[in-house]
């Protein structure tokens, strides 16, 4: 056993951190782990982590946070990017300035054949020539990475590949080599300040990392551009998995009672033995799903996130109506069905479209007139989503209004972008709706949309 | 204990297969540990192909299973003969013969799990698009990833010969079970990068130039970061630039235009990446 790369002992501890950070990992994992560091070809610790990748990670989503813990146990960064296929940027030079590759030979040799000590001479310089770096400032070192990217000395590598002399297709050819380089590079000098910054300290005895949230947890609120519209598409995804599972239930239950008739006629072809059973058709039991999302000025960008889901459910299944309101009711099903996410975020940007009164959330008013469009579907398994803050800017709730609410959806589900603590205070009439709802749920991150979903598909199938 | 088996990238190219380092370090992980490869990734990214490449390289015989909505042990593990059954059930009244008991391996259909654990010769198990399952298949499931083993009520406890591997393959329409996903070695398997793409495109198109084939997976690469709802497919690439590839060799004068349904399958996704290549085109 090659105990001198992990110990049985470290990993077991390796193994119980990650499970203490949430990486679900079975218990047995240590006993696997120790066989593949075994007998896989593996000399030094940057592949043993590599290599444990393949056991610790279940999900696409984990990878980030696995190599995150792996970082904060051992105290040092991981690169698990192997580049195995060379790309000959070679013939795309002669498009670039001979002036500008001579004035900058580092980055010319890089490209002429990109390797890893090359780019480490990039970042090296990028770093050097940046002379506010203050790595004792309490400040991410993402933060550092960013100034450093956006600093003269990396815009003017940049401008390099700009070039007219490109044709229709070298110019995609350009554009990507770009685009890795600068993401490598970003990588690098990620590399090199987490190693400046972390070179006197122990592995996993102090808290020494900039403090990194699972996305899957972090307040939609709090996202930055790349998050945000990663979080979208999953958002999306899980709205057509609760399409998925309501549709599978349909498909379920399509077999009627036996047609006993029909049983004992085909029963005549296998001399009267009752081979197989014949069922009657049953009529489709499709549910019917209403969602209603606040899209007011108070509901921010988790409106974005509610219409994204909205449009997830819709794009998979043909029986869900979807309307927004602010001070009165708009039906959006056709605008959010099919389209993307960007025309969907449009709808926020056409706000004006959708104020009926004073731009103010009037939840009365607009359940009152989301009641009246809907007047003539059945209350028969109907069901209601609602995806709002109840905040109502002081107006009053209509208990009849409540009942009617009551009376006309089977079950209403609840959907609060708000911190629970502040359920109920000031303008926030959630408490109102408490006795009528089946369930109202804080949702502010994936991971609680991710259960709401869980819960809810249990519910209406 | 199973037996060891190390795969190569060259191996893997040997049958038409261009993988990463990334990928055969997974594939030899689970092969080494003996566990079940669960692939998942991006619908034509290469999931199926891979197993499919894997089972060729090693001669191993494949047994396929597809999944869909409302698969079952019948479809999946094993089924009893009920025409065998009644048949002979009949007999015996009419010959008045004995039977010892119609739940015996004479009425055993076997479905491709079951063929997979007591085949003699090695094979391959592949489970593709396990994610279209329903969640009680998963559950089925559980037994034969952990244990490679099947029990049927009526005889009992069925041992795989270890004469087998699996692999399941998942275009995550929807989320696996914990249960299933612990019992796996997992890869994920995205679209495949600009350079390694353009060596697949080589090996489909014998005549393209490395630069040429370099500059259209750069061209694929852009479009697969467009916002739009299906990303083309390796496959869908390959015919496309067959294609365009037969009616002028000079790429440089494609227009997408004309044949854009080859690439992309839906409309809105058309006008998008029409529109977005224009836009493209002229900021250059």
């Amino acid at each position: 056993m090659k105990t001198s790369i992990i110990s049985s002992k470290t990993l077991s501890e390796f193994a119980t951190f990650c499970r203490d950070n949430d990486l679900s990992i079975g218990v047995n994992i240590t006993k696997d782990a120790i066989h593949l560091l075994d007998k896989g070809k593996i000399n030094n610790l940057d592949q043993a982590i590599y290599f444990l990748q393949f056991l610790f990670i279940k999900d696409r989503r984990e990878i980030e946070k696995y190599k995150f813990l792996a970082s904060k146990f051992f105290n040092r960064k991981f690169n698990f990017d192997i580049n195995d296929y060379s790309y000959e940027y070679d013939s795309l030079l002669s498009n670039f300035n001979e002036n500008e590759l001579e004035n900058n030979k580092a980055l010319y040799q890089y490209l002429s054949s990109p390797n890893n000590e090359r780019l480490k001479v990039l970042s090296y310089e990028a770093i050097s020539s940046f002379e506010s770096l203050d790595l004792s400032r309490p400040v991410s070192i993402n933060y550092w990475v960013e100034r450093i990217m956006a600093s003269s000395y990396v815009e003017d590598l940049s401008s390099i590949f700009e070039t007219n002399e490109a044709s229709f297709l070298q110019a995609y050819q350009i554009y990507d080599m770009k685009n890795s380089f600068l993401k490598n590079l970003r990588e690098e000098i990620f590399i090199q300040l987490f190693n400046i910054k972390n070179q006197n300290k122990e592995p996993y005895e102090y808290e020494f990392l900039d403090n990194q949230v699972d996305l899957s947890e972090k307040d939609f609120l709090h996202t930055d551009k790349k998050e945000r519209q990663e979080l979208l598409n999953e958002t999306r995804r899980l709205g057509m998995s609760l399409a998925v599972k309501l549709k599978r239930e349909i498909k379920r239950k399509k077999k009627g009672r036996i047609a006993l008739r029909r049983t004992i006629r085909k029963s005549l072809s296998y001399g009267g033995s009752m081979y197989s059973t014949v069922h009657q058709s049953k009529a489709k039991k499709k549910p019917k799903l209403i969602v209603f999302c606040d899209i007011s000025g108070s509901m921010a960008l988790y409106s974005i996130f509610g219409l994204n889901f909205l449009a997830g459910i819709l794009n998979a299944f043909r029986n869900i109506r979807a309307y927004v309101f602010i001070d009165g009711t708009t039906d959006v099903t056709d605008v959010v069905r099919g389209n993307s996410g960007e025309e969907i975020s449009a709808i926020l940007g056409q706000w004006n479209n959708y104020v009926k009164n004073d731009g103010h959330s009037d939840y009365s008013f607009s359940f009152e007139t989301l009641l009246d469009s809907i007047d003539d579907v059945s209350s028969n398994n109907l069901h209601l989503l609602v995806v709002g803050d109840a905040r109502n800017n002081y107006r009053g709730i209509n208990e009849s209004l409540l009942d009617n609410l009551k009376e006309k959806f089977e079950r209403i589900y609840w959907l609060n972008p708000e911190k629970e603590q502040y359920w109920s205070t000031g303008d926030s009439i959630i408490n109102h709706f408490e006795p009528i709802c089946e369930s109202i749920q804080e949702v502010r991150n994936l991971s609680q949309l991710k259960l709401f979903v869980e819960k809810l598909s249990r519910k209406i199938i | 204990m199973k037996k060891e088996i190390n795969v190569t990238i060259e191996d893997l190219e040997s049958v038409g297969y261009f993988a990463s380092t990334y990928i055969v370090d997974a594939l030899n992980s689970a092969l080494i540990l003996g566990k079940p490869l669960l692939i998942e990734g991006p619908a034509g990214s290469g999931k199926t192909w891979l197993a499919k490449a894997l089972s060729q390289l090693m001669s191993w015989e494949l047994i396929r299973l597809q999944s869909h909505e409302g698969i079952d042990e019948d479809k999946a593990l094993y089924e009893w003969n009920y025409r065998k059954q009644l048949l002979s059930l009949q007999s015996e009244t009419e010959k008045s013969e004995v039977i010892d008991d119609i739940f015996s391996e004479d009425y055993l259909i076997e479905r491709p799990i079951l063929r997979a654990l007591r085949s003699e010769q090695t094979s391959l198990l592949l489970i593709d698009e396990v994610d279209r399952a329903d969640e009680e298949m998963e559950a089925l499931l559980l037994e034969v990833l952990a244990e490679d083993q099947v029990t049927i009520p009526e005889i009992g406890t069925v041992v795989g010969s270890k004469n087998f591997y699996t692999v399941l393959t998942s275009n995550s329409t929807r989320e696996l079970s914990d249960a299933l996903k612990r019992r796996c070695i997992y890869l994920y398997l995205d679209f495949p990068e600009v350079a390694r793409e353009a060596l697949i495109l080589r090996n489909h198109i014998s005549d393209i130039s490395k630069t040429e084939s370099e500059q259209i997976a750069s061209m694929v690469a852009y479009i697969r970061k467009l916002n739009i709802q299906k990303l083309p497919s390796i496959a869908e690439v390959s015919d496309w630039l067959k294609y365009v590839w037969s009616k002028d060799k000079n790429l440089d004068q494609v227009d997408l235009k004309r044949n854009i349904g080859i690439l992309i399958k839906n409309n809105r996704d058309q006008e998008v990446v029409l529109e977005e290549i224009e836009n493209f085109n002229n900021k250059q």
